[in-house]
């Protein structure tokens, strides 16, 4: 038994080894056959909160292929395996002068983590949680279908972020209020995507915006808002989806699709666009239709 | 003053007894092992067959740990619902995923609430804390310690004997585990005075003593006893391998000689298997498994392949391998007890940490996989391949050199 058992453990070398080579080699050959060039840079290698980095590319295609460059910042949690805390993505914006540079400007948050190694000493117990956090910009090169030719990742470090809480049930703490921190920013950045998925943003739609940005962040000028709903359509906050599920209570989540529904109707019948990015919210959130259907009859029922 | 004369009378009975000279009988050692004449320089020479043997399956591990932290955890973060509405939501509805995903679920180390689950751990817990006491009783009646590994004969025999028909009535009742597990520590410090070798036999012992030892009232299985239950089978079965397939591998072979079905099953298979190879090759499985478990790596699917190893020999020896029930019954807790996380994850760990900062305080997720990549090549060649280097190349020629 045991040695038909150890011949199943050896299958796995050449199993392991032909689905690793066979996946370079399809993402090296895809690359070799659509990239002449790919250089990714960052402005800085050290950041305050509320700091902007300026992410640069120089992606030279090859023929006439057309690739969108996107840069997206990052903050990762390591303890023995990843968590992605935080990711805000942004397409970048090609130079008018030479169309293969192309450069972005992201700004790190306020409540970002610092970065560095935490609880990692001798005396830690069963209650302490030991991580690296890092923040990072990561490069993606995708082609016009989506399919990522190239990725690249660049660090810097946060020295004078928040200090990031070790104990176990501290930690749990520290997520909700790190959500808690990002979600009106995720809320709003969602909020935009909504809107604009059917389309351009109506009238209906840029009002609830303009009022929520005025309640949130006092917002009353109507140029700076229009700047800002700008901004977030370039950019699409993403926050880990288990990280998610695991620290934000589910009436939080419940209102976060309130504020989704709302806005969807708010010009009328859903457009199947925002059906489809409602039922997509739904999934991240690990909610089911059961658990949003008083939530939808109440909006609906609302008066306009 | 005549007590103290008969207390030191009845330590000298169990001194002796335990000092007898190793008669080196072990598991292997108890069914019928005349072996014929096999190469036996094939066990002392770290090259060819054996070199290549023994880099795959150091290759084996490291692949299993690399896809362990690589994809496993990956996809069971994925699978599993973390929040605890979800938890509830199932505990309404009944299984809330597909059943396909609670079994990938499950055999990827995760955690299912399922009131089914929870008392079948229970169950085995209760099994695995009273079995040993069956297993004594049988030595007790048949005339061996521990296991059939261990037989003991005469009037220190007769001692012993009763002894353990008193230590197993004591493991029965399930009073006093914390002192259990002491007795059990200087039952297995005694076979190893006594045996020698042999004792590699009687290491699974080691994993109902950690389990009783760390044993509280009112929990019925806390990380400690776990990982005392994963040190004594993992390392119990992984030196069953490295001792009595490769370093006595005239046991194994004489195995086979006496049950040439044995061996001529996996050839039909593998037609280069000589003899030796199938020694070797099995070893190889045992040690494989054995660290695996150890690790707690895959623990669910390791410890189901342990336990078939187990079961399939009851079936192929009969009564003669029924004490193999406790092992099986160990592996049974480790079964249905969700993993927490494997003896890697703190290396893992701090290898990233020195990657992290040997490229300047910079990483990515490329850093990390060179993490994983080392931490699993320095699991194969240091906890695999190690062993085997030095059972099969060192320490023959130290022996022989010392008895020169």
């Amino acid at each position: 038994m045991a040695v038909y058992l150890f011949g199943l453990a050896l299958c796995l070398i050449p199993l392991t080894l032909l689905a690793g080579i066979l996946r370079a080699a399809f993402e090296a050959a895809r690359r070799l056959t659509t990239l002449r060039a790919a250089r990714f840079s960052v402005s800085a290698t050290t950041l305050r909160p509320g700091d902007k980095i300026e992410a640069r590319a120089r992606v030279v295609p090859r023929g006439a292929r057309k690739v969108s460059v996107h840069a997206r910042l990052t903050c990762t949690m390591f303890d023995h395996r990843s968590h992605r805390l935080y990711a805000s993505s942004l397409a970048m914006v090609p130079s008018p002068a030479d169309g293969n540079q192309y450069a972005v400007s992201l700004r790190l948050p306020e409540y970002a983590l610092r970065t560095g190694l935490v609880g990692d000493s001798p005396h830690v117990d069963g209650n302490t949680r030991r991580m690296l956090v890092v923040w990072t910009v990561d490069f993606q090169v995708r082609a016009s279908d989506g399919a990522v030719l190239r990725r690249a990742s660049r660090g810097f470090e946060v020295p004078r972020g928040r200090r990031p809480k070790t104990h176990l049930r501290r930690m749990s703490l520290l997520a909700i209020d790190t959500f808690s921190s990002i979600r009106n920013d995720m809320l709003f950045n969602w909020l935009v995507h909504l809107a604009a998925c059917d389309g351009a943003i109506t009238s209906a739609e840029r009002r609830f915006l303009h009022d929520l940005l005025e309640e949130m962040a006092g917002m009353t000028d109507g140029a700076d808002t229009d700047a800002r709903v700008e901004q977030e359509l370039r950019r699409r906050l993403i926050i880990d989806d288990v990280f998610l599920r695991r620290y934000v209570p589910m009436e939080a989540r419940l209102e976060f699709y309130r504020a989704l529904y709302t806005l969807a109707r708010s010009d009328g019948a859903l457009d199947q666009r925002e059906v489809q990015f409602l039922s997509e919210s739904l999934k991240v959130f690990k909610l089911t239709a059961d658990d949003v259907k008083p939530i939808e009859a109440e909006v609906a029922g609302a008066p306009a | 003053m005549r007590r103290p004369e008969s207390r030191r009378g009845a330590a000298a009975v169990l001194a002796a007894a335990w000092l007898l000279p190793a008669v080196a009988h072990a598991h292997e050692r108890w069914v019928k092992h005349d072996y014929k004449p096999f190469d036996r320089d094939y066990f002392r020479s770290m090259t060819g067959q054996v070199l290549r043997l023994s880099l795959a399956a150091a290759c084996a591990i490291a692949v299993i740990v690399a896809l362990w932290y690589l994809v496993a955890t990956v996809l069971l973060e994925r699978l599993t619902p973390t929040s605890v509405e979800q938890k509830l939501e199932e505990a309404q509805r009944g299984s809330a995923h597909h059943p396909l995903l609670s079994l990938i679920r499950f055999f990827l180390d995760g955690y299912l609430p399922s009131a089914w689950l929870a008392r079948a751990e229970r169950v085995s817990v209760f099994i695995f804390a009273r079995l040993p006491g069956l297993v004594f009783l049988l030595g007790a009646r048949d005339g061996w310690v521990v296991m059939p590994s261990f037989p003991v004969s005469g009037t220190p025999g007769l001692v012993l004997r009763a002894i353990e028909a008193a230590v197993a009535l004591w493991v029965l009742s399930g009073v006093f585990q914390v002192a259990l597990g002491v007795v059990m520590l200087l039952v297995y410090t005694g076979l190893c005075v006594g045996y020698g070798l042999a004792a590699v036999d009687a290491i699974p012992v080691l994993a109902s003593a950690f389990f009783y030892l760390f044993s509280r009232r009112g929990i019925t299985l806390n990380p400690q006893q776990i990982a005392g239950i994963r040190f004594g089978l993992g390392v119990g079965f992984f030196l069953l391998g490295l001792v009595n397939k490769i370093y006595d591998a005239e046991l194994f072979i004489g195995v086979g000689d006496s049950y040439p079905h044995l061996v001529a099953g996996p050839q039909h298979l593998f037609p280069w298997l000589t003899r030796e190879a199938w020694s070797f090759t099995t070893a190889l499985g045992e040690m494989t498994f054995g660290l695996l478990l150890l690790l707690g790596v895959f623990s669910r699917l390791t410890s189901l392949a342990l336990a078939l190893i187990f079961g399939n020999f009851i079936l192929v020896f009969g009564w003669a391998e029924i004490v193999h029930l406790y092992p099986i019954a160990g592996f049974a807790v480790l079964f249905f007890h969700a993993s927490p996380g494997t003896a890697l994850d703190g290396m893992l760990f701090r290898a990233h940490v020195r990657v992290w900062r040997a490229m300047g305080y910079r990483t990515s997720f490329l850093l990390y996989r060179a993490s994983v990549f080392l931490v699993a090549v320095a699991t194969g060649a240091l906890l695999m391949f190690g062993p085997l280097y030095l059972t099969v190349q060192v320490v023959p020629r130290l022996l022989g050199h010392l008895g020169r």
